[in-house]
C-alpha cells in the first residue's frame, strides 16, 4: 500500500517569553493509504500543531513532510460561518474555504441539508439557529467534502450523542468506500478507538508510543493515573482564554475515595484581582463524556472580587463518584470572559468506597456519579414490618 | 489518476510556502467577496441605495470644500466639478480597499487559524467589493458629465488602465498594511488618519502643479505619493491630453514608479509573513 502521509524529522517551535518552545520535535510518521490514525496525548503534546502543519496553516521549523492526494482539514466545525448569513450562504462559503467548488457544493446541497436536518431554516440567518443546529450544519458539510486525506481535530467534542454517532458512522463508511486516509485527534478514547485502527501517542512533541489503537489508548489511560496528585499546570501550552489569570495547579488533598470526604484544591495566579470570578469545572469520565458540573455560580457563590493569586477549595463531605478514572475540565472566568480553559486540567482515580455505609458500590466496571436521593417504601412495606 | 503531491520542508524559500493554484485563489476570493457583498448592507434602512448615495455625498463634500470654501483655481478651461470628480471614484475605491483590506487578516484571524488559504484572497475580495462601487460611481460621473456638459471620456483605454493600476495599488498597499499588522497593529490604528492624509495630499480636487507653487524644487517629495499618478491619469483619460497643458511629467512618472513598487512589494510582504503568520497574529 502507498504511503500518503510521510513526515521526517518534523519540528515546530514557537517563541515563548523570548525562548523557543518546541511544540513538536523530531517527528517521523508514515500513514498508509486508507488508514485511520488516531492521535492522542495530553494538553500541549503537539497534536493540534501536527495537524496545523499538515494542513498548511503554519510552516514547520525543522524537517518536512509529504502528502499524496487532496487534503482537507477539519480543525473546527463550521469554520468561516458568519452569523448574519443564511444557512445556505454559509454552506457555500465554508465549502469554498475548504476547497470545494461552487458547482460541487450545489450538487451536494440537498444531501448536506438532509443530513443536517435544518431544511426549514436554510434561508434564515444562522445567528437565529440554536448552537446544536449550527454544529449539525457544520458537520453535515464536513461529512460531504471529498478528499483523499482528512485531518480532523477534536470536532466530535461538540453536538449531542446521537448526532456524534451518526457522524462517526458516516466517517467510517466514507473511509471504507473511498480509501480515504484520516488523521484523527481526540480526547475521546471511545470515539478514537471506534474510528481508528492505528494510533500514536504524543508526549511533549514527540512520539511516545505507536501501534494498534486499543493498545495505545489503554497504555495512555494507564499512564494518566499517577496524575491524581498535584500537577503543575503552568507549563501547559494547549490552553485557551485571555490569560490574565491562569490556573497553576489542581490537586486532591488526599487520594479520593467514593463516599469519603475530599477536598479539591485549585491554585491560580493572575496579574490583578479577579473581578466577578467564576470557576467552572466539568467532571468527565475517562473517555471525556460529561458527568457533572461543579461551578461557583451553580452553588450560588458569587464573590465580587478575589485576590490576584490564591487557592480555591471545593469540599465534598462525601465524594459522589463511583470508583474509576475521571478527568476535570477547568475554566476560570472573570466578568463572564474566559481567562483560562484547560481540557482536561487533571485526571484522577477514585478508589472504591461506599456512598452510604452498608450499601454497595453498584458496579466496579461502570463509573459515574451518585445522586443525592432518599427512598420512600411506605406504600410497599407490609404493615408491622418496619424498615430497619 | 494522478494525485496531487504536497511537499513541504522547513527550509523552503518564503515565496514557495503555501503556494496556491490560481483556481484555488480565485475560488476563495470569490467566496469572501460574496460574503462581504451579502453582509454589506445587512440591517441598514437604505440597503444598496448606499452604493449610489455614498459617491454622491463624497462629491457634494468635495465641491463644498474645494470649490465653495477653499476656491481652488485650475488653469485648464474644463468645468471645475468635472475636474474634481474625474478621479474621485478611483480615490474612493482605493480608500475603501485600504481601510477594509488592511485590517482583514486581523479581522479574519479565527478563520486563518483553522483553514489554510491564500491570504491575498481576503484583500482581493475587498477589492472586488469596492470595484462594484467604483463602477457605479463611474457611471454616475459619466452620466453627470454627459448630461450637464455633454462631455464624454476621451481615452477609454487609459481609463481602464488607470482602473487596473488603482486597484492593484490599493490591494498592494492593503497587503503591506496587513503584513505589517501581523506583528504590530499600530498601522491599523492609524489607518483612518493615513487615508485622510493621503486624500488631502493627493491632487484629486486640485492640480498637482500646486505642489511646485508651495514647495518649489522640493515638490518631488509630494510626487512620491503613488496616488498622484492615479488622479492625473484619470483626468487625462477623461479630458484627453490636449485639455490639460500643465502637467509635471517627471513627477507623475516618479509617482507611477512608486506605485509599481508598492504593487509588487505589498504582495511580496504578505508572502513573506505567510509562513509564520498564524503563530504571530
Amino acid at each position: 500500500m502507498k504511503t500518503t502521509i510521510q513526515a521526517r524529522a518534523l519540528g515546530k517551535t514557537y517563541p515563548v517569553n523570548g525562548k523557543p518552545y518546541w511544540a513538536l520535535k523530531d517527528l517521523d510518521l508514515d500513514v498508509k493509504e486508507g488508514q485511520a490514525m488516531g492521535i492522542i496525548g495530553g494538553n500541549g503534546a503537539g497534536k493540534s500543531t501536527l495537524l496545523k502543519l499538515f494542513s498548511g496553516i503554519t510552516h514547520p521549523s525543522e524537517g518536512g513532510y509529504r502528502l499524496e492526494g487532496q487534503m482537507t482539514s477539519l480543525l473546527e466545525i463550521g469554520t468561516g460561518f458568519h452569523p448574519d448569513l443564511s444557512g445556505r450562504e454559509n454552506i457555500y462559503l465554508s465549502a469554498a474555504l475548504h476547497g470545494m467548488d461552487r458547482q460541487t457544493t450545489a450538487q451536494r446541497l440537498d444531501a448536506i441539508v438532509d443530513f443536517s436536518g435544518v431544511e426549514a431554516f436554510l434561508d434564515t440567518a444562522i445567528k437565529h439557529y440554536s448552537s446544536g443546529m449550527k454544529v449539525r450544519l457544520g458537520f453535515a458539510l464536513a461529512a460531504h467534502m471529498d478528499a483523499d486525506i482528512l485531518l480532523v481535530d477534536e470536532v466530535l467534542a461538540v453536538g449531542d450523542a446521537a448526532f456524534q454517532a451518526k457522524c462517526l458512522r458516516r466517517m467510517e463508511s466514507q473511509m471504507q468506500d473511498a480509501g480515504r486516509t484520516v488523521l484523527f485527534v481526540s480526547h475521546n478514547m471511545l470515539a478514537m478507538q471506534s474510528l481508528c485502527d492505528q494510533a500514536i501517542w504524543l508526549q511533549q512533541g514527540k512520539v511516545h508510543q505507536q501501534g494498534e489503537s486499543h493498545a495505545v489508548a489503554s497504555a495512555y489511560l494507564q499512564q494518566q493515573l499517577p496524575q491524581s496528585h498535584a500537577i503543575d499546570l503552568t507549563e501547559h501550552r494547549d490552553r485557551s482564554g485571555q490569560g490574565d489569570v491562569r490556573i497553576t495547579a489542581m490537586s486532591w488533598d488526599r487520594a479520593p475515595c467514593s463516599g469519603q470526604s475530599a477536598s479539591l484544591r485549585i491554585q491560580y495566579n493572575g496579574k490583578a484581582a479577579m473581578e466577578q470570578p467564576n470557576l467552572r469545572l466539568s467532571l468527565e469520565g475517562a473517555d471525556g463524556r460529561f458527568l457533572a458540573p461543579i461551578s461557583m455560580h451553580t452553588s450560588n457563590i458569587r464573590p465580587d472580587r478575589l485576590k490576584a493569586s490564591g487557592e480555591l477549595v471545593v469540599h465534598f463531605d462525601a465524594l459522589p463518584c463511583m470508583a474509576g478514572t475521571y478527568q476535570i475540565r477547568a475554566r476560570l472566568l472573570c466578568k463572564g470572559l474566559v481567562q483560562d480553559d484547560l481540557r482536561p486540567a487533571m485526571r484522577f482515580e477514585v478508589q472504591e468506597g461506599l456512598i452510604t455505609p452498608g450499601g454497595d458500590s453498584f458496579s466496579l466496571t461502570k463509573n459515574g456519579v451518585f445522586l443525592p436521593l432518599t427512598w420512600d417504601l411506605e406504600q410497599a412495606l407490609d404493615s408491622g414490618n418496619a424498615l430497619r | 489518476m494522478n494525485k496531487p503531491i504536497t511537499e513541504v520542508q522547513a527550509k523552503d524559500p518564503f515565496w514557495q510556502v503555501n503556494q496556491a493554484s490560481r483556481k484555488r485563489s480565485w475560488q476563495v476570493t470569490k467566496a469572501f467577496a460574496r460574503r462581504d457583498l451579502s453582509l454589506r448592507y445587512v440591517q441598514t434602512r437604505m440597503g444598496w441605495l448606499w452604493v449610489i448615495a455614498q459617491p454622491l455625498l463624497a462629491a457634494a463634500l468635495v465641491l463644498l470644500v474645494f470649490s465653495v470654501i477653499v476656491k481652488v483655481e485650475i488653469a485648464s478651461d474644463v468645468p471645475y466639478a468635472l475636474y474634481a470628480f474625474a478621479a474621485l471614484p478611483g480615490w474612493l475605491m482605493a480608500q475603501s480597499i485600504l481601510l477594509q483590506g488592511g485590517p482583514s487578516l486581523v479581522h479574519n484571524q479565527h478563520i486563518l487559524r483553522k483553514i489554510a488559504f491564500p491570504k491575498m484572497a481576503l484583500i482581493q475580495a475587498k477589492g472586488l467589493v469596492f470595484m462594484v462601487d467604483f463602477l457605479v460611481a463611474s457611471i454616475l460621473f459619466i452620466a453627470f458629465a454627459y448630461g450637464l456638459y455633454g462631455s464624454i471620456p476621451q481615452a477609454p483605454i487609459l481609463w481602464v488602465f488607470m482602473m487596473a493600476y488603482t486597484w492593484l495599488l490599493a490591494t498592494g498597499m492593503a497587503a503591506l498594511v496587513a503584513a505589517w499588522s501581523v506583528k504590530y497593529r499600530d498601522l491599523i490604528a492609524i489607518l483612518p488618519f493615513l487615508a485622510q492624509g493621503l486624500f488631502l495630499l493627493t491632487p484629486v480636487a486640485y492640480p498637482s502643479t500646486r505642489y511646485a507653487d508651495a514647495l518649489g524644487t522640493w515638490d518631488w517629495v509630494l510626487y512620491l505619493n503613488p496616488f498622484v499618478s492615479m488622479a492625473e491619469g484619470f483626468r487625462l483619460a477623461f479630458f484627453g491630453i490636449g485639455d490639460l497643458a500643465e502637467l509635471h511629467v517627471p513627477g507623475i512618472t516618479l509617482s507611477f514608479a512608486m506605485g509599481c513598487l508598492l504593487i509588487f512589494f505589498g504582495r511580496l510582504a504578505l508572502r513573506w509573513v505567510d509562513r509564520n503568520l498564524v503563530d504571530r497574529l
